[in-house]
């Protein structure tokens, strides 16, 4: 008997189906995976489960128990035991750990909350969890991997028999990946199933027993992990073979773009980056790999210019010293930046699809205060197509789209500006590996075209694949830097973790 | 929204007995609705840009104050006072928006506070009622235009929409991209404006003509209506109402775009003070009290959210004839005042409820 059976699912939303009749069974004890671009449907049909779309927005069933079940809220399928931890989180910053793990289940002692319990039990279960995050710390405070740890801890203290992992390592650092994976193992040996979404296939293979290929918002095939053959699966997700992942370099010429020298940064005490060279130079691509917390994001917004720290060290750019002021002047440089973070700093939610593209660029379509609308949906439907967006069209409400279509939109945003240095900071996180084999190749292509482009990532083989040249950082300081070619994932995971020198 | 809103409009109107359609009438609700309508438009642009502007009513009988002050006791030119007291009034606004965004204050409290002190100023100024004296000023809410150009006005209205349907759809056609909504259902919304439109303006000319506040109310719509839609200034407007972050990332300026929004409201409240002592021949302590959660209503029965984002002028300005319409035709069928507070109240909140229900499917 299946613990959660779904059947013959449909559910539409203006001007896309986003889930075709799917049908697939979900057991106890079982790691099962849900592979698939993005658009095909994963993260809908998860909602549909947890309840976020509720059961008058679809067709078809869902059993729990062979027991049919309709959810009309997020609230009725917690109490069915299903717990969901998205890739986006769903934590109230304002709130300390604690408070957000026991949100609206706060243990009581005589009507009133209580806080005494409440931190003890955070502590063992972030302790289970391998985790020293302090109960009481702001939520709002913590990095980004310590979010998701905290959004872990809160559904395993609920009642779950059934979890939901949507990208959860897609933002933690390579150790708190391992311990996830330990102790996703051992919760499925407790009885749990578990339903395990991501992109990348190795862990896929390592941890599932069962995986279920999704395109188009249809179930495409099913396999056990004894069958289970990485470039089938891969055809299966973007229904045609991946040849090569990384396209071919093209070679770059002497001229420095960018060079950073002596530069450090600190803020409230802690120095973040410490005396770091560097250069890049046209049509280069350099990557730069490092762990969370070693200050890659830290860097790029100091060149951006939103960095609220003490700095010191010079930037040249372009030759001329160049002291960073804020985005717009930035931009107006010929400098950009893709956030890590796009639902913070990168997506305007109320926003359609072109408001989005356009907004950098707006002055270049604007003749005497008026904006010409025909050649501003000319310029974004180029982008459009050149970088595939896939969307109903140029006036769809951006938040509709999935993820990786989302990161397209602010891409094109960004190239629209007809930028000289190209800042991505992980620009594949929660993307599916036909969208990420498509922006390596725009990576490339854009490096072809005379742009300098400084990519981080703490996705070694991406870093270590796309680029020219990487530089890693740990610890805020640049400690190895290899050419194309020659060096190991092995390697450069052992820079960046500080082991050996 | 737009025909629902619309079809209430109309409906209302005839329930309360088809003596709103009479020019008396008609030309009685343009001048109910004028300065809400003015705010309204002001107003939406500051609920878009995320922020709030309760000080509305109190600039307003500030500014009027001042006017007729400056022109009856300090004997100055009336031209030169209301150009004066519309540069004060940006200036004012321009002042709101540093305090919002330099210093960190809250809209809500920053205008609280000129709410307070500009309705003492208003208090003390005009703590004697002051008379306005001037023709000109006064024609502005009493006087109407001349048969040719409310005849004018008829056809810019009907006219000018159907142009600038067409040179949209030719702007979408020439990027060749597909055109979303079907030419028939542009057709039908033009042939509904342009009914309201008749069904509008043909009685007031039969009447004394339409009222030259309306005609300052059209101007503000359509002059603040196309900023909002087609210059970079609107489009950040909207951007910094929906992910402030996102949008300084993209380099849009969010403090100069929140000044300068926070300037032309308090300018078109400005604006409406010389309206309503106009109206009023006088300046009393009382004027515009209360005038900001009028046009606050009138913004979010037409659709703005609260949150930031979005919202539109057409719109808010339809939620004030609504409020207005409601209001007209209870005088008319005799309701008191006080009834019809509350009758107001639950409109507001039943309003936006069903624009929360209408959206609740689309994407969250």
């Amino acid at each position: 008997m299946a613990l959660l059976s779904i059947k013959n699912l449909t559910i539409e939303f203006p001007g896309v189906r986003a889930l075709d009749n799917v049908s697939v069974d979900f057991h106890s004890g079982e790691i099962h995976a849900l592979l698939g671009e993005n658009g095909a449907g994963k993260s809908t049909l998860i909602k549909v489960v947890a309840g976020v779309w509720p059961c008058n927005m679809y067709t078809g069933q869902m059993l729990i128990d062979d027991k049919e079940v309709r959810f009309h809220s997020v609230k009725d399928s917690s109490d069915a035991s299903v717990q969901v931890i998205y890739q986006e989180l769903s934590l109230a910053n304002n709130l300390t750990v604690a408070e957000n793990i026991f949100l609206g289940y706060e243990p009581r002692v005589n009507g009133l909350i209580d806080f005494v319990t409440m931190h003890k039990r955070s502590l063992e279960i972030l302790k289970k969890l391998g985790s020293t995050i302090p109960p009481d710390a702001v939520t709002g405070d913590l990095t980004i991997g310590e979010q998701q740890m905290v959004e872990i801890a809160k559904a395993l203290s609920r009642k779950a028999r059934l979890l939901i992992f949507d990208e959860p390592t897609a933002a933690l650092p390579e150790s708190d990946v391992q311990r996830l994976f330990t102790l996703i193992k051992s919760l499925k040996a407790q009885g749990l199933g578990i339903i395990y979404i991501s992109h990348k296939l190795n862990e896929i293979k390592v941890l599932a027993d069962k995986v279920t290929v999704m395109r188009n918002g249809c179930v495409v095939s099913q396999y056990n992990n004894n069958n289970f053959d990485m470039a089938v699966v891969v055809r299966d997700m973007i229904g045609r073979t991946l040849d090569k992942v990384f396209p071919v370099q093209k070679p770059f010429g002497d001229k420095v773009v960018l060079r950073l020298e002596n530069v450090s940064l600190m803020k409230r005490g802690k120095t973040i980056i410490n005396d770091i060279s560097l250069e890049c130079r046209e049509g280069e691509v350099l990557g730069v790999a490092g762990l969370l917390g070693a200050g890659r994001t830290a860097l790029f917004s100091y060149i951006y210019g939103v960095f609220s720290g003490n700095h010191s060290g010079k930037i040249i750019f372009e030759g001329n010293k160049y002291e960073p002021k804020d985005p717009a002047d930035s931009i107006s440089k010929g400098i950009v930046l893709v956030s890590e973070d796009r639902k913070k700093y990168g997506v305007l939610s109320t926003g359609s699809v072109r408001d989005n593209m356009i907004i950098s660029s707006i002055n270049q379509f604007t003749r005497f205060g008026i904006i010409n609308e025909s050649r501003s949906l000319q310029e974004c439907n180029r982008y459009f197509d050149r970088i595939r967006i896939k969307s109903p069209s140029l006036s769809f409400c951006v938040s509709n789209l999935s993820g990786g279509n989302q990161q397209k939109v602010i891409l094109s945003r960004f190239l629209m500006v007809k930028p000289k240095l190209i800042l991505l900071d992980d620009p594949t996180r929660g993307i599916d590996v036909g969208a990420k084999q498509e922006i390596y190749a725009l990576i490339h292509q854009l490096a072809s075209e005379g742009m300098s482009i400084i990519v981080a990532s703490s996705e070694l083989p991406e870093v270590i694949g796309v680029s020219h040249r990487i530089v890693v950082l740990q610890n805020g300081q640049i400690k190895g830097e290899y050419k194309h070619g020659t060096t190991t994932e092995e390697e450069v995971l052992g820079i960046a973790a500080g082991v050996g020198a | 929204m737009f025909f629902l809103m619309a079809l209430i409009l109309v409906i209302f109107n005839a329930l309360s007995g088809g003596y709103i359609l009479r020019a008396e009438n008609f030309a009685n609700l343009i001048r109910q609705v004028t300065v809400v309508a003015i705010l309204s438009v002001g107003m939406t642009m500051v609920i878009v840009l995320g922020h709030i502007d309760l000080s509305v009513g109190s600039a307003l009988g500030m500014f009027g104050a001042i006017t007729a002050a400056l022109i009856d006791q300090a004997n100055m030119d009336p031209v030169l006072a209301v150009t004066i007291i519309i540069v004060a009034g940006f200036l004012v606004g321009c002042l709101h928006g540093v305090l919002v965004y330099y210093l960190n204050i809250p809209a809500f409290v920053v205008t609280l506070g000129g709410l307070i002190a500009y309705r003492g100023v208003t208090q003390y100024v005009a703590r004697q009622s002051i008379p306005v004296r001037t023709e000109w000023i006064k024609a502005i809410a009493q006087n109407f235009t001349p048969d040719y150009l409310s005849y004018f006005i008829l056809a810019l209205v009907i006219i000018v929409p159907v142009i600038l349907t067409f040179m949209n759809r030719a702007s979408i056609k020439n990027a060749q991209l597909p055109v979303k909504t079907p030419l028939w259902t542009e057709i039908v919304k033009l042939a509904v404006i342009s009914l309201i439109a008749v069904v509008v303006i043909v009685p007031l000319i039969k009447g004394e003509g339409i009222p030259i506040q309306a005609v300052v109310l059209l101007i503000a719509a359509v002059v603040v209506g196309f900023i909002s839609r087609n210059t970079p200034f609107g489009h950040y407007v909207y951007a910094i109402g929906g992910n402030s972050q996102a949008a300084r990332y993209s380099g849009v300026s969010i403090s100069r775009n929140t000044v300068l929004v926070f300037g032309l409201m308090t300018m078109l409240s400005a604006i409406c003070g010389i309206i309503t002592i106009s109206e009023l021949s006088a300046a009393a302590p009382d004027i515009g009290d209360l005038k900001e959660l009028e046009a606050i209503a009138a913004c979010v029965i037409g659709g703005a959210s609260l949150a930031g984002g979005s919202g539109a002028i057409g719109m808010s300005i339809l939620g004030a004839l609504i409020m207005a319409s409601i209001k007209n035709g209870m005088s008319m069928m005799g309701v008191v005042a006080q009834t019809q507070k509350i009758v107001l109240g639950t409109v507001l909140v039943f309003a936006v409820a069903l624009d929360q229900w209408s959206r609740r499917g689309k994407g969250r």
